[in-house]
């Protein structure tokens, strides 16, 4: 936790628009891209991202200064994906949106093991996929991630090895696992 | 090595960490197991796959609707926050006022053990409640009193009748008799008759006093 983050907050509850603009900047690529991620829906994790800073702004005095703000916000936006994802299961219309995510276009076969990673990771139960997206695409470490899911290091580590069998397993299933490059680097 | 620690190795280097410790021992055993060759395949491939990931870059304008939001909310708060101070500050000011004007009832009822100020039992005005205790009292002991004055002049009238009688007259009496008898039972009945009015003025007075606390306290209450 950096001084920094306890006068932001506390700009941000005197509803200064410096303060409220400087949070915005700080963590809305962060939300944002989670959001898609776990959503899988670029319209949604606008809606969702908007919320969350909605849900962060009203629950700022909760905050701990003694802990750095980024778990906490990450935890807010990781529970509030996946209320929404519940929310949108029992919404008949929608379909899959895996497509609209794919951000770069990989070719040939790259691009179908990037697909087929994404599915993967979209299988995976939602807690190991929450440990899995933070660690592996928002390059959080395992302490902020225990943070941001209010869970033991050692939870979080078994949670991201097991999403990644799960991973390595599906990768097997498709036969996507070829016979090259068995060394060690 | 063994597929336990094999496993250990790739998870360990899919966290970040270098295989060059354990290469020669990992290569070993990943050229005797099929399994962990499959798992080391994935590994891989699933780290590689993962550097192409990009992350999606918010949409120009969010971040200024998300600031316009935050803004407003902010706004709704501090007004929330407002009404909720003006409408304690309105009840405590109600309460206030409503416990000063209970204080002032001239006939509220104290608790045993209060003690009235001085000054205000100086001061202090009659009520209505007294008022009318007053005149209720008035009116039963004149109801009584005009009651016990009927019967004692329908009494003196006899005693006198026989009193001033003479022989002769007891002649005129005994013809009388019957008139005498008469007028003793005018007496009786005049008694009987008068006693159930005072009792019922006493009753209507009394049921009419016990409504004068519960107006009071309607009162108070609707203070």
């Amino acid at each position: 936790m950096s001084v920094d983050e306890a006068g932001l907050v506390r700009g941000c509850l005197r509803g200064e628009p410096e303060a409220i603009r400087c949070l915005v900047d700080r963590f809305q690529a962060d939300i944002y891209a989670l959001c898609v991620r776990m959503l899988r829906h670029r319209h949604d994790a606008e809606d969702v991202t908007q919320e969350v800073f909605l849900r962060i702004f009203r629950s700022l005095r909760r905050w701990d200064a003694a802990r750095p703000l980024k778990p906490w916000i990450l935890g807010i936006t990781i529970n509030r994906c996946r209320t929404w994802l519940t929310q949108r299961a029992r919404r008949p219309e929608l379909v899959d949106y895996l497509q609209e995510t794919v951000a770069g276009r990989p070719e040939d076969d790259l691009a179908e093991l990037v697909r087929e990673i994404r599915s993967a990771i979209a299988a995976l139960r939602p807690e190991y996929q929450s440990v899995f997206i933070l660690f592996h695409e928002r390059g959080q470490p395992y302490d902020a991630i225990a943070r941001a899911l209010d869970r033991p290091v050692g939870t979080i580590k078994t949670w991201l090895h097991r999403a990644r069998l799960e991973i390595f397993e599906r990768l097997r299933q498709r036969g996507m696992v070829s016979e090259v490059g068995n060394e060690l680097p | 090595m063994n597929c336990p620690e094999c496993q250990e190795m790739i998870q360990r280097w899919l966290d970040g960490e270098p295989a060059a410790d354990t290469s020669a021992e990992g290569n070993l055993h990943l050229q005797s197991c099929a399994d962990c060759r499959e798992r080391w395949r994935a590994a891989r491939l699933l780290r590689d796959s993962l550097r192409l990931f990009t992350s999606a870059v918010p949409p120009p304008g969010l971040s200024q609707r998300i600031e316009r939001r935050l803004l407003l909310e902010h706004q709704r708060t501090v007004r929330k926050r407002r009404l909720l101070v003006a409408s304690a500050l309105a009840a405590s000011l109600i309460l206030t006022s409503g416990t000063l004007y209970w204080l002032a009832l001239p006939g509220r009822t104290r608790s045993p053990g209060a003690k009235a100020p001085e000054q205000s039992t100086a001061n202090a005005v009659p009520s209505l409640h007294q008022h009318v205790e007053e005149a209720s009292q008035a009116f039963v002991l004149l109801t009584e009193r005009a009651a016990q004055q009927t019967v004692m002049d329908s009494r003196a009238l006899l005693p006198a009748m026989e009193t001033q009688a003479t022989a002769g007259d007891r002649l005129v009496l005994q013809a009388l008799e019957p008139s005498a008898q008469s007028l003793e039972e005018l007496k009786r009945s005049m008694s009987a008759g008068l006693e159930p009015v005072t009792s019922s003025a006493r009753r209507a007075v009394d049921l009419f006093l016990g409504e004068i606390p519960q107006s009071n306290a309607r009162r108070r209450n609707g203070s």
